[in-house]
């Protein structure tokens, strides 16, 4: 039953009925009264004003909408009942979003056939008349689905993460103890017998072979963990738990004073051009090994006599460490896979493990920073890792 | 024909429209689209020759954030509490409900399903994990909805259940 406003009999109840069908009736609401005392049904509801052209669509006729709709059915027989016969305590009682599919004898082929999605609230009258709003909120829904959507997609991932990263814990926990620590023991054990074949130079010529192959393979195996090692939570957030940040200059001072004895071997020499202090984004220990890296790379490929150069800057938010070496240089079909992991580059890496840069790359990326290589014009490849400024947060 | 609401809840992304849609339309879809609200499927079932039409609500997964609205379970005749096998901790999400549901519907019929038992290689619960379900006198089952296994055994068993129930068996 349709009931115009115009003729509504002017008690408090039908006012506000009749106030609020006027003010909602522009955002397409569906407004019904029920007298206080009937019983629930859909013939105990009135419509107040027209109803909206999607009513008849989406919930049917007017006097069949609780007959179509069971989430409505049960809001109105349950929850709102309750409301409406109960003490008055809250002002409104909302049924949440539903969907609803288009009433089955209204659609034919040019109907809508799309689900919507609507909500239901219940009023009371200060007459005690009971009041049901039904209002479509498919730009709630939408709304409110973007934001939910994001938040379990991004809660997926990190969990899929975390997962990812608990595999190749144990793949590190695996060749931490499973390869590392037998080595570890043979190399213990390889260097008792060459103690006690002091007097056999063949023999302990071999066994000193032996151990020097030995000690490649520990290296390897270190190699190995300290790449996996990179994916571990202090490396994803390093100055998360509060740690200082490090400073990039400081580091790589501390770095080169390591590095002096092997540069000193092959008569390099190490010119620092140092600046200011640099707080960057990063783990201590890990970029001393980050520029460690880059360091014992160039002094490797660096001629006897050489210098290996070492400059800061910064620029937009990032510090960046330079370390420029006179080799002969990157093969140009190289400088696209040397930070790919096994990539041994510039004559075969001198049995290395080509981890060392992969770990550089991997490192730098997990920080927000980046490594970058070329090859000087004079001769000798240049690599810089840029990692972002640290900015304390006040 | 009898008509009987059936509510499902667990966690988000457990695969429970899936499920319902795998039951009622026989259609999987690998998409995640996280349901808001309420939806209300039909289908009916043959349960020791009593027909009973299903009013399957699928209710918005719970999260950090809310939790399934009590009054929504208002007049359910059975329960699937639905788990992501590949996430031990929607278990505990469904503990969780349970606490929260059972108080107010003791007598009502429920199962708990192990969902997305097609991904073997990612399952995470084992039947120790069950135990604290079984003792409640919760059953269980393994489900997929991406091949349909158990499926309509479940709902099948649940209707049992309730029908079970009311008849006073």
């Amino acid at each position: 039953m349709n009931r115009e406003l115009d003729n509504s009999a002017p008690g408090d109840g039908d006012e506000l009925a009749s106030i609020l069908a006027e003010g909602i009736r522009s955002i397409g609401l569906v407004v019904l009264v029920r007298n206080p005392g009937d019983g629930v049904s859909d013939e105990s509801f009135e419509i107040v004003g027209r109803a909206p052209d999607w009513l008849g669509t989406w919930l049917g006729a007017e006097t069949s909408m609780l007959e179509h709709s069971p989430f409505l059915e049960d809001f109105v027989n349950g929850a709102a009942r309750e409301f409406w016969d109960g003490p008055a305590s809250e002002n409104v009682l909302r049924s949440g979003l539903w969907e609803e599919s288009p009433a089955s004898s209204d659609v034919d082929e040019t109907s809508e056939t799309a689900p919507r999605f609507f909500e239901a609230s219940a009023l009371r009258t200060a007459s005690g008349k009971a009041v049901l709003l039904i209002e479509p909120a498919d730009e709630r829904l939408k709304r409110e689905q973007a934001y939910l959507q994001s938040v379990h997609v991004l809660n997926l991932d990190r969990r899929h993460l975390q997962k990812e990263l608990e595999k190749k814990q144990i793949l590190l926990e695996c060749i931490t103890h499973d390869l590392g620590s037998p080595l570890a023991n043979e190399l213990k054990n390889l260097e008792q017998i060459a103690r006690q074949l002091a007097d056999q130079p063949q023999l302990q010529s071999a066994v000193q072979r032996a151990i020097r192959q030995t000690e490649r393979q520990r290296s390897l195996v270190n190699s190995i963990a300290e790449v996996f090692a990179a994916d571990m939570a202090k490396m994803r957030s390093p100055n998360a738990d509060g740690s200082e940040a490090p400073d990039l200059v400081a580091v790589a001072a501390e770095v080169l004073s390591a590095c002096a004895s092997s540069a000193a071997e092959k008569s390099v020499t190490l010119c620092p051009f140092f600046t200011s202090p640099l707080p960057v984004v990063g783990d201590k220990v890990y970029l001393s090994r980050l520029i460690d890296n880059l360091l014992l790379n160039a002094i490797r490929h660096s001629p006897e006599g050489a210098a290996v150069m070492i400059h800061f800057d910064e620029k937009d938010g990032f510090a960046m460490v330079r370390v420029e070496d006179e080799g002969s240089g990157i093969d140009p079909e190289e400088v696209e896979t040397i930070f790919d992991p096994f990539v041994q580059g510039r004559a075969g890496g001198k049995g290395q493990s080509g981890l060392g840069l992969y770990f550089c790359r991997r490192t730098a990326e997990m920080w927000g920073g980046r490594v970058e290589v070329w090859n000087r014009p004079e001769g000798g490849a240049c690599f810089e890792l840029w990692l972002p400024r640290f900015r304390a947060v006040i | 024909m009898i008509k009987r609401k059936v509510c499902l809840v667990g966690a988000y992304a457990v695969g429970k429209t899936s499920l319902i849609r795998q039951f009622v339309t026989g259609v999987f879809s690998e998409d995640y689209l996280t349901t808001v609200g309420v939806k209300i499927d039909k289908r009916s079932v043959t349960v020791e020759g009593q027909e009973v039409l299903l009013m399957i609500w699928d209710l918005a997964g719970r999260d950090e954030f809310e939790a399934v609205q009590k009054s929504y379970l208002r007049g359910a005749s059975g329960f699937l509490f639905v788990a992501d096998g590949t996430r031990r901790d929607t278990l505990a999400e469904v503990q969780k409900e349970i606490a929260l549901i059972v108080p107010d519907h003791p007598e009502t019929p429920a199962i708990l399903l192990l969902n997305k038992c097609d991904l073997e290689n990612d399952w995470e619960v084992d039947d120790s994990d069950l135990l604290s379900f079984h003792e409640a006198g919760i059953e269980t089952m393994v489900t997929s909805a991406m091949t349909g296994q158990n499926i309509a055994e479940a709902f099948d068993q649940l209707t049992r259940l309730m029908i079970s129930r009311e008849s006073g068996a």
